[in-house]
């Protein structure tokens, strides 16, 4: 669905400030997939997923949207509506002063029969599970409801697929719940295939596949199991990795041998029992 | 010295169809010098708390006192928000000057202080969040990365030398290493300059690592309060009011109940290492 081939942007271009965001990246996204992409701040992600929907245009290289070189304006909308965007800061993206308008605003602007917006915005806020404050205004909701509305009003677009750019970093842990089990939902029984950039490692562990960004590159790429193996790569990336990952780690250290990539409590607990049993 | 919270009750809105009680009959003592945690959902009212510490807001009922003097004490009320520094969610929408000096010198400037000791307090204050004054005294905060501007607006306050220091989600939106960088100075400054430190955070494992006791609200009350490793033996009741506990510690508390062995109240990775190998080894606890 998404490939980026050989894609570098430079920001402030030809300026002594010139730096540039992504430098040389292949990647290749699947229709249905869940992508997390993480990094710190400054590693590039964001620019990547700006390019996903054509709100950049690379500086080298090519981004195809199922097919489609993100070049080519005359495809611009196209590209926008297979891959919606749902960004940081919820406040920035609500419009109007009730939760339903804010959900029919795009579809709206698309053009599309009343019946059918009406249509599209019921089942779009009773997949975010928001129907019950379609009346509500928008300012007196929580963050994580807040989300759900602007996921909702991407959903209402009808988009294959979502790229979401931290959209829980400003939100409460029970908020960032509400909007991961609606990812995970949207993903799983819909199919919409799913970009999430994130530094919360909670969340890419949900992911079906992990890639991990540093200074502009790609520096690795695989199931979370993969990727968390690697943890000093991603400890040198600033990155966290789940306390048990990183006791795993610790006690091979002590020649204590554990398979790689222990995401989960359950997991651990089930490794060092099976150890345990051994001796 | 204390802020001590005796009884206090607080309603946004009294008297209006809107009314809400967001502060519940608290009473709560921060001593000295001591690294204090303080969680809850949003809307428990833990923002509402903290700013009844400096007296930008008034209780309705009860009283706060700061070192013994009442916040609604109105010729006290300058001492008062210099003793008890307060840095909000977000710090760095409140920069505002020309240079990182000119905005830390902000307060202390306030204070009537001499031009040669606000220098030396923007220079300390600098030194203390990790930002060299040669290398940035003289920069446009706009002209910094985000974790930077925090460290910034935090150097404003610890500039107007204060006895207590208050943070509201002071991590809010960094990425891990930015986190760490502010997690680690406030853990320095709060041994090395015997600070009192009352942090506001949603994550439990920095909790967990850092602060001598805890305070749970829930609903405009104080819930649970004790050391950091007593209160997350308490999962289950942490569990009812929407919390949870470290993952290194949920994992402990997990594996305990195959391994009775084995310790459950480990707060860090570096706890859990010895335990583990210990049980491993057979040999009992090292």
């Amino acid at each position: 669905m998404f490939q980026l081939k050989n894609v570098s942007y430079l920001y402030n271009e030809g300026q002594p400030s010139e730096h540039a965001a992504l430098d040389n990246i292949n990647l290749s996204i699947n229709r249905g997939e869940f992508v997390a992409v993480i990094g710190h701040n400054g590693s590039g992600k964001s620019t990547l997923a700006k390019h996903l929907n054509a709100l950049l245009i690379p500086t080298r290289g090519t981004v195809l949207v199922k097919g489609i070189d993100t070049k080519d304006p005359q495809h611009l909308w196209t590209i926008r509506r297979t891959a919606g965007m749902v960004f940081q800061n919820p406040d920035n993206q609500m419009v109007a002063t009730a939760v339903e308008e804010d959900v029919a605003f795009g579809p709206e602007n698309l053009g599309v029969p009343a019946e059918e917006i009406r249509r599209r915005v019921k089942t779009a806020l009773q997949t975010v599970d928001m129907w019950e404050y379609r009346k509500s205004a928008p300012h007196l909701l929580s963050g994580g409801q807040k989300q759900r509305v602007a996921i909702a009003g991407v959903l209402a677009m009808q988009p294959e697929a979502l790229v979401l750019d931290e959209p829980t970093a400003m939100l409460d842990p029970s908020g960032r719940q509400e909007v991961m089990d609606t990812v995970v939902r949207l993903n799983r029984d819909q199919g919409i295939t799913v970009i999430h950039i994130t530094h919360f490692m909670a969340e890419a562990v949900l992911a079906g596949r992990v890639v991990v960004m540093n200074e502009g590159g790609i520096v690795l790429d695989g199931t979370p199991e993969e990727v968390f193996s690697h943890l000093d790569e991603l400890k040198a990336s600033g990155l966290d990795v789940p306390q048990v990952t990183e006791l795993a780690q610790r006690l091979s250290k002590h020649e204590i041998v554990l398979p790689s990539g222990i995401l989960t409590v359950e997991r651990m607990v089930a490794e060092i029992c099976r150890l345990k049993s051994k001796m | 010295m204390s802020i001590e919270v005796q009884n206090v009750s607080f309603t946004y809105q009294p008297g209006t169809p809107f009314a809400a009680t967001v502060l519940d009959r608290i009473s709560v003592t921060i001593h000295e010098g001591e690294f204090v945690g303080l969680i809850g959902h949003t809307g428990s009212g833990k923002s509402t708390l903290i700013q009844h510490l400096n007296g930008l807001l008034l209780p309705e009922q009860g009283r706060v006192l700061v070192d013994g003097t009442d916040t609604k004490n109105k010729s006290a009320r300058r001492a008062i928000r210099q003793k008890v520094g307060l840095v909000f969610q977000y710090p760095e929408h409140q920069l505002f000057e020309e240079t990182v000096a000119k905005d830390i010198a902000f307060g202390p400037r306030n204070l009537g202080l001499s031009e040669d000791e606000i220098e030396e307090r923007v220079n300390n204050a600098l030194l203390t969040v990790g930002l060299p004054p040669a290398k940035y005294a003289q920069r446009s905060p706009f002209d910094l990365s985000g974790g930077e501007m925090r460290r910034v607006a935090i150097a404003g306050v610890l500039a107007m030398g204060p006895s207590y220091l208050v943070l509201d989600e002071p991590t809010a939106g960094l990425d891990p290493r930015g986190r760490d960088e502010i997690l680690g100075q406030i853990a320095q400054l709060q041994q090395e300059q015997d600070l009192a430190v009352l942090l506001v955070s949603h994550s439990m494992e920095d909790v967990a690592r850092l602060v001598d006791r805890l305070l749970i609200m829930y609903r405009g009350q104080i819930k649970v309060t004790g050391s950091t490793r007593e209160v997350f033996q308490q999962a289950e009741q942490l569990k009812q009011l929407g919390l949870g506990i470290p993952q290194i510690t949920e994992f402990m508390r997990s594996l305990n109940q195959v391994a009775p062995e084995v310790r459950t109240d480990i707060l860090t990775v570096d706890e859990a290492v010895p335990e583990i190998l210990a049980y491993l080894g057979g040999t009992g606890h090292a």
